[in-house]
């Protein structure tokens, strides 16, 4: 047994390609390798900027010979009325190397088969490793791909190097011109001297000589604990939320050197935002914190190699960030000779998006749905004002120069300038939370009306991708419209504040209605309805509440924001006795009520005279009001305890009455009675769906 | 270091690898790219291995002389190797070396950058170049000009010649360099950059751009049906430049805008399909 090592060395890959490269690689490599018989044990990836690796531990030398079954022609064609061979059977037999002696019949699926079996003999399994080794470059794709030779073979970056051992044995391996060899190239320090890696277990070490510290999750540590070390003395730390700058960081370096910088005296004049976005942006470099979590006027990144004239490095990096602070600051300061308002004038000039017309157009639907919130959400007269002021700022900074600079500052800058110029701090608040959520892991926004301007916002941007045509498909999502819908619903989710999707989708119809030029209105509304509703079964499903969230998937859209509080409380009377009665009970409603509407009060006249209906028609009657009291107060444990007063009554109806009477009169005032029943139980959730 | 040593020993440097020394393209270009000895010459099978100093002009750049960093016109280094040599980005870092700039003291780091000129019809992939932080070189692979994939790879390596050199000589401000013994930048440059910015941000006047454009493009496009590349693509060049005067000028609406970028997009791409049909004749 040997272990197997399989490096590519290219030119600096990206580093938001890396990690998903290497997976792929020990996947392709271990399935190869399962395919192929050959044994084996541990399969690991390892990577770096310029290298994607596979280490596999205990790869058996030879495979063991095995037999095997194969399909030949069906019987039927196998044989000629004298039951000699056909020519189908001979060629299957001479492709197999089997005489047709000893072939054997099989039945599959009624009709009958000739199969052969063959014995495979072992093979050695540098061979077939050599022979997979030739498709693997060409199974790792990328989201941008590039050729550089002659073949025209397409990778993220050119191959350099292909180093691929077997113990000791060097497997011949040729991808793009590149031929294997048992050398690699350490760190670009110095002339470029080629390392030989005499085995797999080698490699990790002559590479650590080399200056290239292969697993990445070690250099993540070393990181981190150089960090540490230069941060605790001083009583500073990172901030929170660091983990995926500090995944990127990891691989953009080879051997990771932490050092700290100091700030221009200007940072601390420009907002902790801006500071940010330079820093962690444009120099992948980390902001300071105190303990009370104040910025510090330092700064800590990484350098691509050792602690050598490290000082020197330190100097250029704080001389960038100097210059581009400057910068910022100056843009600031040209950006606030005009208030922000003059900014709004100026959307004219910005395209929204293709076939969506200006900034300026979305500015006026955003004022329009802004200026009539109270038909779709809940708002007092002094949020209404400041919701409509908001949307005629909402997108002003998209012309300013700071914006335009730094596009991830959207919002955080017209927050900025309107209260640097002494403008409202609600308003100022909710310009820059219309953007947030921006990742799953960021909270929804602390404001009502940043809240609502963040939902009107996406909601115009859902209407008006969808209605264009651009329709999401695949894992990307070039128009950030799963990004939008996400943030619709986790917003009004975690806020726990109702918004009526259906109405506020309507207007937003109607706003590019009124602007005419919307290539797909048809069904429109239903279109971002259905997309929505998409996006919420996700989001469950996401956290692994699927089945919790079954019973509510029928609940309108309306009732989105109380879906938690109604999984919880079906969470909590899950022991109840009742309630896989209950369930039972509305099963049954929906089958013989199938297709028919739900009726929301009876008529004092029904036809209804044997015990059981009255009883249930009566208790019916008495939960009816105080189901639908308990949802208004959003009380689903008693609203569900109240549902479950009906179980008895329900079952004892099924059980006694015969619904679909001859008498007409009788058999639809039986039906009106249980289609009220399916309206009073909907109103909590669909039970039967309770698993 | 000053500013001419460090573009002769780069253009040396160049030439010692094999590559021709041209002289700058005597047009007005936004970039190194768009001089007809990097747009032209990165279509078809033919080898091209060529350094040059390229002026470019982005009136939208400029600051009236008065910001640091930010420019009217700077200068780019361009380096086109076609076919690539394997050793490439060895071959710079040695370039940087020739500047006192060694690996072991600095961090030289290759981070990701696409590039794409969508009035060209261009695209390449490959990186900038950071230098301690300071991004210094764009290095790209092309991958298409003229909407067409390119069949035989260019590198192009562009050097922005003020960033390395405020670098080189330790400067925070661009007019502080020294470009000769006892002779700055500013000398050389802050006028020119304060008259020319004065002129695309308030001077130009749009009507005679306007109808220069429109005869610029017709010129071009007559060359084009004439099957003449380099008069109609200098044509183009002047249309180019016009229009970024225009845009600075801030009186292109968006509509506007892109019915501008269609027209230059369309020229370069007829000067392309005319290059290469012109390479497959010979």
């Amino acid at each position: 047994m040997s272990d197997l090592l399989i490096e590519i060395l290219t030119e600096e890959l990206p580093a938001r390609f890396i990690d998903s490269a290497r997976d792929r690689l020990v996947e392709r490599v271990t399935t190869h390798l399962d395919e192929s018989f050959i044994e084996h044990g541990d399969v690991r990836g390892l990577s770096t900027p310029r290298r994607l690796v596979v280490l596999a531990q205990n790869v058996k030398d030879q495979t063991d010979a095995r037999t095997s079954e194969v399909k030949g022609p069906a019987k039927a064609s196998s044989y000629d009325a004298q039951s000699n061979p056909t020519p189908a059977l001979l060629g299957f037999c001479r492709g197999q190397g089997v005489d047709p002696a000893d072939t054997y019949v099989v039945d599959v699926a009624g009709k009958s088969y000739v199969y052969a079996r063959k014995t495979v003999p072992g093979q050695k399994s540098s061979e077939v490793i050599e022979a997979f080794l030739s498709h693997l470059p060409h199974e790792i794709t990328f989201p941008k791909m590039m050729h550089w030779e002659e073949s025209g073979f397409q990778f993220a970056r050119p191959i350099r190097g292909l180093l691929a051992l077997l113990g000791t044995d060097v497997l011949r391996w040729k991808v793009a011109g590149v031929q294997s060899s048992n050398t690699t190239y350490g760190l670009r320090v110095g002339k470029p001297k080629p390392v030989t890696v005499t085995s797999p277990e080698d490699y990790m070490r002559r590479l650590r000589e080399a200056f290239v510290i292969v697993d990445p999750a070690e250099r993540r540590r070393q990181i981190e604990r150089q960090a540490d070390k230069l941060l605790k003395p001083l009583g500073f730390k990172l901030g929170d939320n660091m983990s995926d700058l500090l995944d990127e960081v990891v691989n953009l370096v080879e051997y990771p050197s932490v050092f700290l910088g100091d700030l221009p005296a200007i940072a601390t004049e420009l907002p902790e935002s801006v500071v940010r976005s330079v820093l962690q942006q444009q120099m992948h470099s980390f902001l300071v914190y105190d303990q009370n979590g104040n910025v510090v006027p330092r700064f800590l990144t990484v350098r691509n190699g050792l602690t050598d004239f490290i000082d020197v490095v330190r100097r250029g990096n704080e001389s960038v960030a100097n210059a581009r602070l400057l910068d910022a600051a100056f843009f600031i300061q040209e950006d606030m000779r005009k208030p922000l308002d003059a900014y709004a004038d100026q959307l004219e000039t910005l395209i929204f998006m293709d076939r969506l017309g200006t900034m300026a157009a979305k500015t006026v639907r955003l004022e329009h749905l802004a200026d009539r919130a109270t038909e779709f959400a809940s708002v007092t007269p002094a949020e209404g004002a400041t919701l409509v002021a908001a949307a005629h700022l909402a997108k002003a900074d998209l012309a300013t120069s700071m914006v335009k600079e730094y596009t991830s500052l959207q919002g955080e800058i017209g927050s900025v300038y309107l209260s640097r110029s002494g403008g409202s701090p609600d308003i100022a608040s909710a310009i820059r939370e219309q953007y947030i959520p921006r990742s799953p892991s960021e909270d929804i926004p602390g404001t009502r009306v940043g809240r609502l301007l963040g939902i009107i916002d996406k909601i115009d941007t859902l209407t008006g991708i969808l209605g264009a045509g651009f329709n999401p498909s695949g894992s990307e999502d070039p128009y950030g419209l799963r990004r939008a819908g996400n943030g619709i619903i986790r917003t009004i989710i975690e806020s726990r504040e109702s918004v009526d999707l259906v109405v506020l989708v309507q207007k937003a119809v109607e706003g590019y209605l009124v602007a005419g030029s919307l290539p797909h209105p048809q069904d429109l509304q239903q279109k971002v309805l259905d997309y929505l509703k998409g996006r919420v079964a996700q989001y469950f499903k996401e956290k692994q509440l699927t089945s919790e969230y079954a019973p509510l998937e029928s609940l309108p859209l309306v009732e989105l924001a109380s879906v938690p509080e109604r999984i919880q409380a079906l969470h909590e009377s899950a022991g109840d006795a009742m309630l896989v009665t209950l369930a039972d009970s509305h099963r049954r409603i929906q089958n013989i009520t199938k297709g028919l509407p739900s009726v929301t009060s009876l008529p004092a006249d029904l036809l209804l005279t044997d015990p059981e209906e009255l009883l249930l028609r009566q208790a019916a009657e008495t939960a009816a009001p105080r189901i639908l009291q308990f949802v208004a107060a959003r009380n689903y444990p008693e609203a569900i305890r109240t549902c479950e007063e009906l179980a008895v009554p329900v079952t004892a109806f099924f059980d006694h009455i015969l619904v679909m009477a001859t008498d007409e009169r009788v058999r639809s005032a039986r039906l009106l009675l249980l289609c009220y029943l399916k309206y009073i139980l909907g109103l909590v959730c669909d039970y039967s769906k309770l698993t | 270091m000053n500013f001419e040593e460090m573009v002769s020993k780069l253009e040396h440097f160049w030439e010692e690898e094999g590559c021709t020394r041209l002289f700058p393209y005597d047009q007005e270009v936004g970039a190194g790219t768009l001089s007809p000895y990097t747009f032209l010459r990165v279509l078809g099978r033919k080898p091209w291995k060529v350094v040059y100093v390229q002026p470019s002009r982005r009136p939208a750049d400029g600051r009236y002389g008065e910001n640091p960093n930010r420019l009217y016109m700077h200068h780019q280094l361009q380096v086109i190797v076609k076919p690539p040599t394997t050793d490439i980005q060895d071959t710079y870092l040695r370039s940087l070396y020739l500047l006192g700039l060694k690996p072991a003291e600095h961090d030289i780091r290759f981070v990701e950058d696409n590039w794409e000129t969508p009035v060209l019809g261009a695209a390449g992939v490959g990186w900038e170049v950071w230098l301690d932080g300071m991004e210094v070189t764009q290095f790209t692979y092309f991958q298409q000009a003229g909407g067409q994939e390119v069949p035989v790879v260019a590198v192009e390596i562009t050097y922005g010649l003020e960033r390395l050199a405020m670098f080189v000589q330790d400067k925070k401000n661009v007019y502080e360099l020294e470009w000769h013994e006892g002779v700055t930048y500013g000398d050389l440059r802050q006028q020119v950059e304060r008259e020319n910015s004065v002129y695309s941000f308030e001077q130009a006047d749009i009507d005679t751009l306007v109808t220069m454009f429109d005869l610029c493009e017709k010129e071009s496009q007559r060359m084009i049906d004439k099957k003449l590349v380099t008069p109609a693509y200098e044509y183009l060049l002047k249309c180019s430049h016009t229009f970024n005067v225009l845009d600075a000028r801030g009186t292109v609406g968006v509509s506007q805008r892109m019915a501008y970028l269609a027209r230059v997009r369309r020229l370069a791409y007829g000067c392309a399909s005319l290059y290469l049909e012109n390479e497959s004749h010979e």
